[in-house]
């Protein structure tokens, strides 16, 4: 919606992502596509195993041993991800695309002090000695709001609380100005307060760094508070796709509008949930139609037959839904009915 | 909304639990960590109270506290009408407790007011009169004996009444076992019936919660995350509690199974008349779920109010900041917030005065060198603020 | 539980490390099972019976009085004096009733044991000990009495049976005798104590004699390899499962009781487990064999005092952590007794750790015995023990024209110890890697 006319600083086309395990092959991902434009953030909205996470991964192709891109076309720039050499791609990790994760203390090592890997990141990307590296992380460290960095550079991970640990891993992220930062959950295992102090932070930090976001979570509030744009994820597929006043105004997929629904929230008096029905699907065992179909308060046979094609229904805006004209016509008879 | 005069089904009276921190050879204290400090509620028949903060506020050891999973370390505990305090002590713990909380301050109040009616009209709990007079007429020995007489039968009465869920529905259930003994276990220990009697309400109650009552023979690795939680209330529900504490039930599970949960709680709340302890870090989940809400802070209450007038009128700077935190799932609203500087300071070391003031946009001299207490600033409504209500958004 | 089963099972036998180390393990099953069919052992024979069998494969009526006879000349040989010395020793258990009825001096006593030593029923030993050690020497004699009366009992049985045969002719005779001379040998073999276990000597001399149609393996000190690696297969299989079983239980117990009870009981119980650990085990071994004395059950016994503290430490730190998950703070809320806690909750979820390590303790136990039998500490001379084979060829090591001369006298054992160990090892690996809870899920 916002650079249409720019180039995409990132494209991801028809994402096959499969993994093995000894219950046989999970298709974690299944021909996701999407575009990142510079200067936007990009949600990744699902639960679990719904691949978001994997998504998000494969565009820096971080997966783990048992997992293989089976299909798909990853431009970042002007490179194709999955051509490039290990070494190339050493190259675009961490210096120009770079995450942080939900829990800091898996993504630091614990027997290093923070500073000493800022330090070696900003010694090994960007060329400088130890004295400028030094410097540099002291002064980044300022940036992401810890007090007293001469100091703190010189401290253990675990010698940091939970907001200072993801304070220091957003500064160890940021260390090569990287254009993507991919935020998986960053802030998920934080108290609410610490939240907001980091939901602000990343907010300032984009746009002083004029870096894309793309920011993987399972909560609403956050993502309207952060994001341009957002994709919903469902069994490892787009089902829902636009700009984030859309998503939120218009629901068009039963997933999306249901979600929407079932979330408790301080500023209103909901008498009752919305509750969809029915169990997170079992990446191992996806129903054969369209994914939702056997939770879907909408759907009939053909559902379960046929899975429909991710369609642009009105400009930017993409659903992955056979009835969108029956959600519409009948989604105030569900809500109604589930009180 | 809750009249004063209906049934109280627990109280709980400036309760405290300190964990000693040991060190060295001989495992010396070194320290006390100060996870609930000073904390006193009521809940009644058919309520449910939410007691929400961050992590390290206390709400969690609270309830664990309450349950007898850990001993308190000072403060009284009633469970309709009895003081359940004194159940799971020593015999000495106990002596000391009836000692304190009874004998001396009966005794004080003897010499204040002379005369016994004096006394006992002077007391407004029922159970206080209650001991008041066995102690004037039989000296502490007689409240001991009351209290201490069937410890066993007094303990399972408890264990029966106070029940538990629990977070994470992958550890709560023992994997060892079949649905059906995870259920029954209770029915059984408290002897609810035969065999048969107890299969059939295992299945039963695995209807009410909403899960096929085929499923009593398998194991709980075969249940998805939801399924195990609906598991963890029936075995709850099993011994028909006075009482559930719930320690953030919801809060591991996905959002779509997280209303599917809420859900369930409210309708079972509704349909039995169940009274819950709630605790939750998500204060959305908790307004939805409670009548009262209590918002803790480094071991303390901050406020603590019906759920409407907390919202309305949020009076601590606390409470305030917290809900400002709070994102909202609507981009067009874009709401002021307060971010609160720093991280929660830790109990071990608590700040001097309002714990709180660190970290308050409107503190004051006085809140660094004096701890306020929980005052009824209107009806029903508590906050511990020497400020309330000034700081506004 | 089938469900689950069945995947465990297609678990573990999709694992090849569980199949390579079940493949070895069945194996050497096989073998200990087999051995006294694989390597047969040299029995000893006595001839009147050997005789009366030879006759018998030749049935006719007139060898049916030869056949008696031999069974009676060895009823002769074995037992003609039982009935007397039974009587003697009758006698002299009266002594002992009035001894300890103060109704005869312990002189009186004295005398009655020396006239036995005199016709040589006992040991001289008794008589030169009474006086020192009188309540213990009686306690021997009360055992010796219960032998010679096991036997007089038994000379009375078989007497009857040969007497029975005389009696009877033809198919029928030829079935009893068969299985009186069947009881009759094995009545031999108790007699003069004989022990397959031993390795026979087939050479008279010392050298190693390299391998051979007959001996397979090779010849060292006397001993046939082979016969000796294929028994010891059955030595290796009691001394792991035994030493390994006992130490486990004991750890069981020590680690579960600290964990449970806490307080100080806890810190003396696994202060006395780091003490136990902190001495080297192999020479904590060594020291208390060389105590205890030498021979295969002393050195079990050595092996179980130090080698319980894993196990202690293991379930220990287990049910410290099992005690913090949440269904056991349920079960504790829903009023379970400590005792079902413990046998409910806990230990099932814990107990598999330990089963696991067990099993990679097996073959390490193995290897730390044939250590300390290399050492001349543990089985006797001549047992069927790889340990024994290997320290024969400590000898030949420098003995000939090339230290590989001797090959053979290391190579076979060696690799049957390697196999058996890799085969535990293998085996635990996967079931560590089948059970490990971080796996599910």
């Amino acid at each position: 919606m916002l650079n249409n006319n720019e180039k995409p600083l990132l494209k991801v086309e028809n994402l096959h992502v499969h993994f093995k395990t000894e219950d046989g092959i999970i298709k974690a991902v299944n021909g996701v596509s999407f575009e990142l434009y510079p200067g936007e953030t990009l949600a990744i909205v699902g639960e679990s195993g719904s691949g978001k996470t994997v998504t998000a991964l494969s565009t820096i192709r971080l997966l783990d041993e048992n997992g293989w891109i089976e299909e798909g076309k990853i431009q970042y720039k002007d490179n194709d991800v999955l051509s490039l050499s290990d070494n190339q791609l050493r190259k675009i990790r961490g210096k120009e695309i770079s995450m942080i994760f939900q829990e800091p203390m898996t993504a630091l090592n614990p027997v290093f002090t923070i500073g000493d890997q800022i330090i070696e990141s900003l010694e090994l990307h960007l060329d400088m000695n130890k004295q400028e590296a030094r410097r540099k992380a002291i002064d980044l460290l300022r940036k992401v709001g810890i007090p007293e960095p001469e100091r703190r550079i010189d401290q253990y991970p675990h010698e940091l609380s939970g907001g200072m640990r993801q304070r220091a891993m957003i500064a160890m992220a940021l260390s090569c100005n990287p254009s993507i930062l991919i935020a998986d959950e960053p802030t998920t295992a934080l108290d609410v307060t610490i939240q907001a102090q980091i939901l602000e932070l990343m907010k300032d930090l984009q746009k002083e760094f004029q870096m894309s976001i793309i920011f993987i979570t399972h909560d609403l509030g956050v993502v309207a508070e952060m994001a341009d744009r957002a994709i919903v994820m469902y069994g490892g597929e787009v089902v829902e796709a636009a700009d984030i006043i859309t998503i939120f105004k218009k629901p068009r997929h039963p997933y999306t509008w249901g979600l929407m629904n079932s979330i408790p929230r301080i500023d209103k008096d909901e008498e009752r949930l919305l509750s969809i029905p029915g169990v997170v699907p079992n990446p191992l065992n996806f129903p054969k139609g369209c994914k939702f179909s056997n939770r879907c308060f909408f759907a009939d046979e053909k559902c379960v037959e046929e899975n429909p094609n991710l369609e642009e229904i009105e400009e930017n805006h993409f659903s992955r839904c056979w009835h969108i004209d029956r959600m519409l016509r009948e989604m105030h008879k569900v809500k109604e009915g589930e009180r | 909304m809750m009249p004063e005069n209906e049934k109280v089904i627990l109280e709980v009276e400036h309760l405290k639990k300190y964990f000693p921190v040991r060190a060295g050879v001989f495992k010396r204290v070194v320290a006390q960590v100060q996870a609930v400090d000073d904390i006193s509620f009521k809940v009644h028949e058919g309520e449910t109270l939410g007691l929400v903060g961050e992590s390290g506020c206390g709400k969690s050891t609270t309830g664990m506290t309450i349950l007898r999973l850990y001993e308190p370390t000072f403060g009284r505990i009633i469970l309709e009408e009895e003081d359940t305090t004194p159940w799971f002590m020593t015999t000495t713990e106990a002596k000391r407790y009836i000692k304190i909380m009874y004998a001396d301050r009966f005794e004080k109040m003897k010499q204040e007011f002379g005369s016994l009616d004096e006394v006992i009209k002077n007391l407004n709990k029922e159970i206080d009169k209650k001991y008041a007079e066995i102690y004037f007429e039989q000296g502490e020995t007689g409240i001991r004996q009351d209290m201490m007489k069937d410890l066993t039968e007094k303990r399972r009465y408890f264990r029966k009444n106070a029940q538990v869920i629990f977070q994470d529905p992958y550890s709560s259930l023992n994997p060892r076992l079949r649905i059906i003994e995870i259920i029954g276990e209770g029915m059984k220990v408290n002897k609810m019936g035969t065999n048969q009697e107890i299969r059939d309400r295992v299945a039963h109650l695995m209807e009410i919660v909403g899960l096929s009552k085929d499923y009593i023979y398998r194991y709980p690795h075969q249940f998805s995350g939801g399924q195990r939680q609906r598991i963890g209330i029936a075995r709850a529900l099993a011994v028909n509690p006075k009482l559930i504490i719930s320690d953030e039930a919801v809060s591991a599970l996905d959002v779509s199974i997280q209303s599917q949960i809420i859900n369930l709680l409210v309708d079972l709340k509704n349909e039995y008349g169940l009274t819950f302890v709630f605790i939750a870090h998500d204060l959305a989940v908790v307004k939805h779920i409670s009548d009262k809400i209590a918002v803790m802070y480094l071991g303390k209450i901050a406020e603590l109010t019906l759920k409407k007038e907390l919202f309305d009128n949020p009076l601590h700077p606390y409470t305030v900041s917290l809900m400002s935190a709070i994102p909202i799932p609507d981009p067009e609203v874009k709401k002021k917030r307060v971010v609160l500087e720093g991280d929660v300071p830790s109990p071990l070391n608590p700040p001097s005065g309002c714990r709180f003031h660190p970290r308050c946009p409107v503190a004051k001299e006085i809140c660094s060198k004096e701890e306020p207490s929980l005052n009824e600033i209107s009806d029903n409504h508590y906050v511990s603020c020497f400020f309330p209500g000034e700081f506004k958004i | 539980m089938s469900e689950e089963f069945k995947r465990t099972l297609k678990r573990f036998f999709t694992n090849p490390s569980a199949l390579i180390g079940v493949t070895i393990l069945i194996f050497f099953i096989i073998i200990a099972i087999f051995a006294p069919w694989i390597a047969p052992p040299k029995i000893p024979v006595n001839k009147n019976l050997e005789k009366a069998r030879n006759l018998l494969e030749n049935y006719s009526e007139e060898n049916k009085y030869l056949i008696i006879n031999e069974l009676k000349n060895f009823w002769d040989d074995t037992y003609f004096f039982a009935e007397d010395d039974y009587i003697e020793l009758s006698n002299l258990m009266e002594t002992i009733a009035k001894f300890h009825n103060k109704e005869v001096s312990s002189n009186e006593l004295k005398a009655h044991i020396k006239e036995l030593t005199d016709y040589y029923i006992l040991n001289i030993t008794y008589y030169e000990k009474f006086d020192e050690e009188t309540n213990k020497v009686i306690k021997n004699l009360k055992k010796e009495y219960n032998k010679i009366e096991k036997k007089y009992k038994e000379s009375v049985i078989s007497l009857n049976l040969i007497n029975e045969l005389e009696k009877i002719d033809g198919e029928e005779f030829v079935k009893q005798a068969i299985k009186v001379v069947s009881r009759f040998d094995k009545n031999f073999h108790e007699a003069i104590g004989f022990n397959p276990y031993i390795m026979p000597n087939v050479t008279t001399t010392r050298t190693p004699i390299p391998p051979s149609k007959e001996h397979p393996f090779g010849i060292v000190n006397q001993k046939d390899i082979f016969y000796g690696v294929i028994w010891g297969t059955r030595t290796a299989f009691e001394i792991g499962l035994v030493v390994v079983a006992i130490s486990t239980v004991i750890g069981l117990f020590i680690g579960s009781v600290a964990a449970y009870f806490g307080g100080w009981l806890e810190e003396v119980l696994m202060r006395i487990t780091d003490i136990f650990m902190s001495i080297p085990f192999m020479l904590a071994a060594m020291v208390l064999t060389t105590i205890l004395g030498l021979g295969i059950k002393n050195m079990m016994i050595a092996l179980i005092v130090f080698g319980w503290m894993v196990t202690a430490r293991l379930i220990r730190g287990n049910i410290l952590q099992a005690k913090n998950e949440q269904y056991v703070m349920a079960a504790k809320a829903l009023g379970v007794s400590d005792f079902f806690i413990i046998v409910k909750h806990i230990l099932p979820n814990t107990i598999f750790p330990v089963l696991i390590n067990a099993t990679m303790r097996i073959g390490s136990m193995v290897i730390t015995a044939a250590a300390l039998s290399f050492l001349g500490l543990g089985a006797p001379q001549g047992y069927a023990d790889w340990g024994s084979i290997l320290s024969y060829s400590r000898d030949w090591i420098i003995g000939g024209t090339n230290p590989t001369q001797y090959w053979f006298t290391i190579l076979y054992p060696g690799i049957a110890m390697i196999l058996f160990v890799i085969g535990w090892n293998l085996l635990g690996d996967a079931l560590r890697d089948v059970f490990d809870p971080r796996m599910r899920h």
